[in-house]
């Protein structure tokens, strides 16, 4: 068995569109990640981040190539994926009627947390994210920043070794997104692997061991941020994905030449 | 599907049900009150009407020679809340002043001589060979009520004359009215209160069952889509058959419980409102649900409301925000309404035929059962008929469920496009199964 976390083998998605035919959103990416390990997947919009994590979330199924998530096939082992990953993303919201406490609960037994330590688990996560004082109310009388808290508090509430989080920080006010960071770099502390997409480059910068740059849906390298400025020759991770979104046109350009 | 991850899903929906305010009101509390409150409403009002109209004072006109005319006048001055206001020569002009809202009637009155009638009485009276007809409006309450105290009044002229007519020719009253016709009711209190509930229950219980699940399933699919909390279940543990099957249930659940809730409202408040309004002393019917019609027709109501919610669910799916869902479930929801509405008649059978209606076969056992009828065959028939209904639902939300941009959300149309596009129904059909 491998001691990667996350394989991506050749993963490709096609969608069939009624008015655009077929189109190609990820067109068979490859990569890895360890436990412990920060791993972003860094591209413009459109460029096919959030389908990958949605296949590796198994929200969608992938038309071709493999992926295994905490030694779990997706398609094959799809319940198991999901129960070892925490999945957040713009559309994960919370369901707004059930209290932050009663989320924290629901979503670590739906998920197969031990229901023995189903209420110690969910008391450590309240303490640790200091909802304390709204524990008790309803997630649709929160403010946007509380609602952030739990929605980060209840991917992790069934201890799940992946996280899978899509451009986690949009929308955030600059503290709120401050917060986040700190919470992806505790769960690569804790021995979790950490895969996240980003637009943002001072984000990936910050936070990520290594980085996948994305475009059209083909990863054009990965690495660490110090392999890529040696690669390119070039400092700042804006210009490094730059010349590679280049190169990519480039190419792009050359085959249909 | 895990029975635990189905149960959990329940659990977490129905609580979060019974928190919003419009799934409470129209599910639970709708049907708790509603049809009670109507009642008392309708029959305040018919009330109030009635006493407004009984209190009128009725204006009439009369037609005809002036001796007749005065000599009836005469009779008609002592009938109270009935005032002779003046007469005319032609009757075409008493109508017109009863359409004109002026006058509320018109007797118009007729003697042997104008009518070629040959003389009959032994002893003549001026009103005794005269011929009446009351004209009026049957649109209007005033008028008619009118027309109704004219009749009464002459038929008691009539009386009269017929009793000197007898005293007459030596016929002593008993002997020429000998001859009675009468009526005996030997339906008991029960009988009248099953009458009525087998008229109110059905139809009621299947409006209840589908308001019930109205509310519950569009927000479990729609409105789940407007939230954006569709992909946070999707990327749960628990499988999406295990899922959907919870949602499914609660929907089902509300349905269920609105209807029958809606029984036990309307079967104890029926009697005490009903005897409200005829002032206690006309106690004629006893509004008692008969024990031996609990299981059919709680086993109706559940599998109309596993029907309603199938099919309010599948439509519903397509949506993308509440209002829409409201948009594409309400043709099913008004399609569940109409066979009821067809009966309301008291005197319709239930047919091999009508067995074969889903919902309006199993309005109908209910209502036999009511009246203590259960008829074995038909019933089997309703039973088969939900069943392959419910299935039907069933089959098509798994075609629904297979294709993946349905699930979620990138599919753009109603249930029609996706049968017609992606079921082939109307000879069409294009990819788009990616799963």
């Amino acid at each position: 068995m491998s001691d990667e976390s996350v394989e991506v083998r050749d993963l490709t998605k096609i969608y069939t569109d009624d008015a655009r035919g077929e189109v190609r959103a990820v067109d068979g990416i490859s990569f890895t990640c360890r436990p412990g390990e920060v791993f972003g997947l860094l591209g413009a919009n459109g460029a096919g981040k959030t389908t990958t994590l949605r296949m590796l979330s198994t929200v969608l199924s992938p038309t071709s190539g493999t992926a295994t998530v905490a030694g779990f096939d997706i398609v094959a082992g799809a319940a198991d994926v999901r129960r070892s990953i925490g999945f957040y993303s713009s559309s994960t919201a919370l369901y707004p009627r059930l209290t932050a406490r009663e989320t924290l609960e629901f979503f670590a037994r739906i998920n197969r947390y031990p229901e023995a330590k189903v209420q110690a688990r969910v008391d450590e996560i309240i303490s640790r994210f200091s909802m304390e004082p709204f524990a008790s109310a309803r997630v649709d009388k929160l403010s946007s920043g509380q609602k952030q808290k739990v929605s980060i508090a209840r991917t992790i509430a069934h201890d799940p070794p992946v996280l899978v989080f899509d451009e986690p920080t949009v929308a955030l006010d600059v503290l709120a997104a401050l917060d986040m960071r700190a919470v992806i770099g505790e769960l690569r502390d804790a021995g979790k692997t950490v895969l996240f997409s980003t637009h943002v480059m001072s984000e990936a910068e910050k936070l990520c061991d290594r980085i996948a740059i994305i475009h059209e849906g083909r990863i054009h390298t990965t690495g660490t941020l110090a392999s890529l400025r040696e690669a390119t020759g070039l400092h700042y991770l804006e210009d490094i994905f730059v010349h590679y979104v280049r190169e990519a046109r480039a190419d792009a350009e050359g085959v249909r030449a | 599907m895990s029975a635990r991850d189905v149960w959990l899903w329940y659990a977490m929906e129905i609580r979060s049900a019974l928190r919003e305010r419009n799934i409470v009101i129209n599910s639970l509390l709708l049907p708790l009150l509603l049809y009670p409150a109507m009642l008392w409403l309708m029959l305040s009002g018919f009330t109030f009407v009635q006493g407004q109209t009984e209190g009128l004072t009725s204006r009439v006109i009369l037609v005809g020679e002036p001796a007749v005319r005065d000599a009836l006048a005469e009779r008609l001055r002592s009938v109270p809340k009935l005032e002779i206001v003046g007469s005319e020569t032609d009757p075409a002009a008493g109508d017109a002043r009863i359409r004109a809202g002026e006058i509320d009637a018109v007797v118009i009155v007729q003697t042997a001589a104008e009518i070629g009638a040959p003389p009959v009485l032994v002893e003549p009276s001026l009103l005794g060979s005269c011929r009446f007809a009351a004209r009026y409006d049957e649109s209007k309450d005033r008028s008619r009520l009118s027309a109704a105290r004219v009749r009464t009044a002459v038929d008691e002229v009539r009386r009269d004359v017929l009793h000197g007519e007898a005293a007459a020719r030596g016929i002593a009253s008993d002997a020429w009215q000998a001859f009675h016709v009468g009526a005996v009711d030997t339906a008991s209190r029960e009988d009248i209160g099953a009458l009525i509930l087998k008229l109110l229950v059905p139809t009621i219980l299947m409006v209840m069952v589908s308001l019930g699940c109205f509310y519950p399933a569009i927000d479990t699919t729609a409105g789940e889509r407007e939230r954006n909390t569709w992909e946070t279940a999707l990327s749960v543990s628990a499988s999406r058959s295990s899922i959907v099957t919870a949602k499914y249930l609660y929907v089902a659940t509300f349905g269920a419980a609105a209807g029958l809730l809606n029984i036990v409202t309307m079967v104890l408040s029926l009697g005490p409102i009903i005897r409200q309004f005829t002032r206690g002393g006309t106690d004629k019917a006893a509004f008692v649900f008969p024990m031996s019609a609990i299981p059919v027709t709680a086993v109706g109501t559940i599998v109309v409301a596993l029907f309603v919610a199938a099919g309010l669910m599948i439509l519903a799916s397509f949506a993308r925000t509440f209002k829409e869902g409201q948009s594409m479930a309400s043709p099913f929801y008004l399609a569940t309404m109409l066979p009821i509405m067809l009966l309301q008649s008291p005197d319709i059978e239930f047919t091999p035929g009508l067995a074969l209606v889903p919902v309006a076969n199993v309005a109908m056992v209910v209502r036999e059962a009511i009246a203590g009828v259960f008829n074995w065959p038909l019933i089997a028939l309703t039973a088969a008929v939900e069943i392959v209904a419910v299935a039907g639902c069933l089959w098509i939300a798994t075609k629904v469920l297979a294709f993946e941009d349905v699930i979620v959300g990138g599919f753009s149309g109603s249930f029609f496009t996706f049968a017609t596009k992606r079921l082939g129904f109307g000879g069409r059909r294009s990819k788009g199964k990616t799963e």
